[in-house]
């Protein structure tokens, strides 16, 4: 399987951890990713808030660059998921629009063109089940991630809007998540947050509300046994993660639960060691699940 | 007593505030100039979206979907007089357009395609495109901040996402506002951890404007579409414009022309 890349702004910001194992579970499944380093932020919804057709305009760059390397891209990020879609939803409506938008682009070499060889975007959690297949992601398995409780934690750009994000043709897209955990060994905790909002898009603009809802659902997982969450979206993981202390100010309650990027848990259950997976930049310590991993058959 | 659901939509100023003297017969409006809010219009008051709203449940002051949704359908009916103070109100308030958190959750609810959190997020645009860019909450700042630097730089360079949020322009001003001090002293200990664990322990996560822009000429590429973009500034709304009814071929033709 070979697939165009785009790994969004955050996972080679303030979450390297996950651009790095990435690159690991891409190795260990034998996925061949071909990075599209002259791509362009998807705008993450802000800039759509501002004037639609540059967001619409930049993800067609976008997809434009994928399709020249005539392969169906993947992200690792459900905001860049949600967010493309969405502009994606728009330059496929109308072939007026499109060709508006492609104007630009032909200045550059470039042409998105709707439904190119059924050329598709789709994040690595709908890659992993629809693509790669849970069967084949078993037979990986070398480390299951057994006595694990791990609480899922979607992001809500690869939930919601459901008739935007091919729910009609994939309904099980929001358990997807626990179909991973299960094949991986571990067992799945649920929780009232996992479909839920992490808070990060307003934690600039209220702090409050952003940082109460990180909180509930970390404490909420807590509640429920878990022993770490894990997530698809590094957005979700800075409010989660990052400013879990913070979070745990707003609640007033004690946090400290891991919380694992989607290619890390994979990474673990095919044998990579959580060192290698930056799992120590973490700011809630992964040391509870580090303990609970057995070891690798050598 | 009334419900929590109609003290907010009261809280927006559901009726039009037109200047001026009535009238003698009814208000003479071009049709085109109505489309714009016949989305927000279609809202039957059910209050699916407000039960479904995620920031509400974090923050139970939110003004919400419903009546949002509502503010908008004065904010672009063309005969109304008071856009800008009802952008002003509903920006500046703590609860008001910058709270909703953007989690879909009322698009999904909502069974008349109102799409309520659209309807925000045309009310943020519409606050910028009129000068509403003062608000106490960074929400302005925010947008302008992510959008000039995706223009520089092509992909996130989150040390001056933070600096410009909070603060724009902070180098060239003597004394930065309360709120910019606020922002960015409470923003301290998360950077503070992060270098800890080395997770920002690098130059261009710590200092603004280090952030490399994307390799060759890619940087152009980008500007050429701002520039493209920001001149026609199309809004495709999918509700009023609907999805084409036959499949056309020829995109294809092009494809091959640009290869």
């Amino acid at each position: 399987m070979k697939l165009a890349y785009w790994p969004g702004c955050v996972s080679r910001g303030f979450t390297t951890e996950l651009h790095g194992s990435m690159a690991i579970a891409a190795e260990r499944l034998g996925i061949e990713l071909v990075e599209l380093d002259r791509a362009n932020c998807c705008g993450a919804g802000i800039i759509a808030e501002h004037n639609q057709e540059l967001a619409d305009t930049l993800n067609a760059r976008t997809f434009a660059l994928a399709q020249q390397t005539g392969l169906a891209m993947m992200n690792i990020c459900s905001t860049c998921q949600g967010a493309q879609s969405e502009c994606q939803q728009r330059l496929d409506a109308d072939s007026a629009y499109r060709a508006h938008v492609n104007e630009v682009l032909s200045g550059q070499g470039l042409a998105y063109e709707k439904g190119k060889d059924g050329w598709t975007n789709k994040n690595f959690l709908w890659v992993l089940v629809e693509d790669y297949g849970l069967d084949k992601l078993a037979e990986k398995v070398v480390r299951p991630l057994s006595g694990l409780r791990v609480g899922p934690f979607y992001g809500c750009y690869v939930v919601r809007p459901k008739e935007r994000l091919g729910y009609d043709e994939f309904p099980e897209r929001d358990l997807y998540l626990e179909k991973v955990i299960e094949t991986l060994g571990g067992e799945v905790v649920e929780y009232d947050g996992a479909r839920k909002c992490c808070g990060f898009p307003v934690i600039t603009m209220n702090r409050e509300t952003s940082l109460r809802q990180a909180g509930t659902h970390v404490g909420d997982a807590i509640d429920a046994g878990a022993d770490c969450l894990v997530t698809p979206c590094p957005l979700c993981h800075l409010n989660l993660d990052m400013q879990q202390p913070e979070a745990a100010k707003v609640v007033n309650r004690d946090l400290g639960l891991a919380v694992l990027h989607l290619p890390q848990l994979v990474s673990l259950a095919l044998g990579a060691e959580p060192k290698e997976l930056g799992m120590s930049k973490h700011i809630a310590s992964t040391g509870w699940v580090e303990d609970k991993l057995s070891a690798v058959p050598a | 007593m009334e419900s929590t659901h109609w003290t907010k939509i009261r809280r927006v100023t559901p009726w039009l505030l037109p200047h001026g003297e009535a009238p003698e017969r009814e208000y003479v409006v071009e049709p085109e100039s109505m489309i714009d809010i016949t989305q927000s219009m279609a809202c039957i008051q059910c209050g699916a979206c407000v039960s479904s709203c995620l920031s509400m449940e974090a923050d139970p002051d939110f003004i919400g979907p419903a009546a949002l949704a509502k503010a908008y359908r004065f904010v672009g009916d063309p005969r109304d007089a008071e856009t800008k103070e009802r952008l002003h109100d509903l920006a500046h308030d703590q609860h008001g357009i910058y709270d909703c958190t953007h989690c879909f959750s009322c698009i999904d609810a909502c069974p008349k395609g109102v799409a309520p959190m659209d309807q925000i997020m045309r009310l943020r645009r519409k606050a910028a495109e009129e000068g509403v860019d003062d608000d106490p909450n960074n929400g302005a700042n925010h947008v302008n901040a992510f959008v000039k630097m995706i223009e520089k730089k092509g992909t996130n360079d989150e040390a001056l996402l933070i600096q410009e949020s909070y603060a724009p322009g902070i180098k060239g001003k003597l004394k930065p506002s309360k709120g910019a001090i606020k922002g960015l002293v409470e923003s301290l200990p998360t950077v503070l951890r992060a270098i800890k664990t080395g997770k920002a322990r690098s130059l261009p996560k710590l200092i603004p404007g280090v952030h490399p822009k994307l390799p060759d000429g890619a940087q152009d590429e980008v500007k050429a579409i701002y520039e493209h973009a920001e001149e026609h500034r199309e809004e495709f709304n999918l509700y009023i414009r609907g999805e084409e009814d036959v499949e056309p071929e020829p995109d294809e033709t092009k494809m091959e022309e640009t290869a």
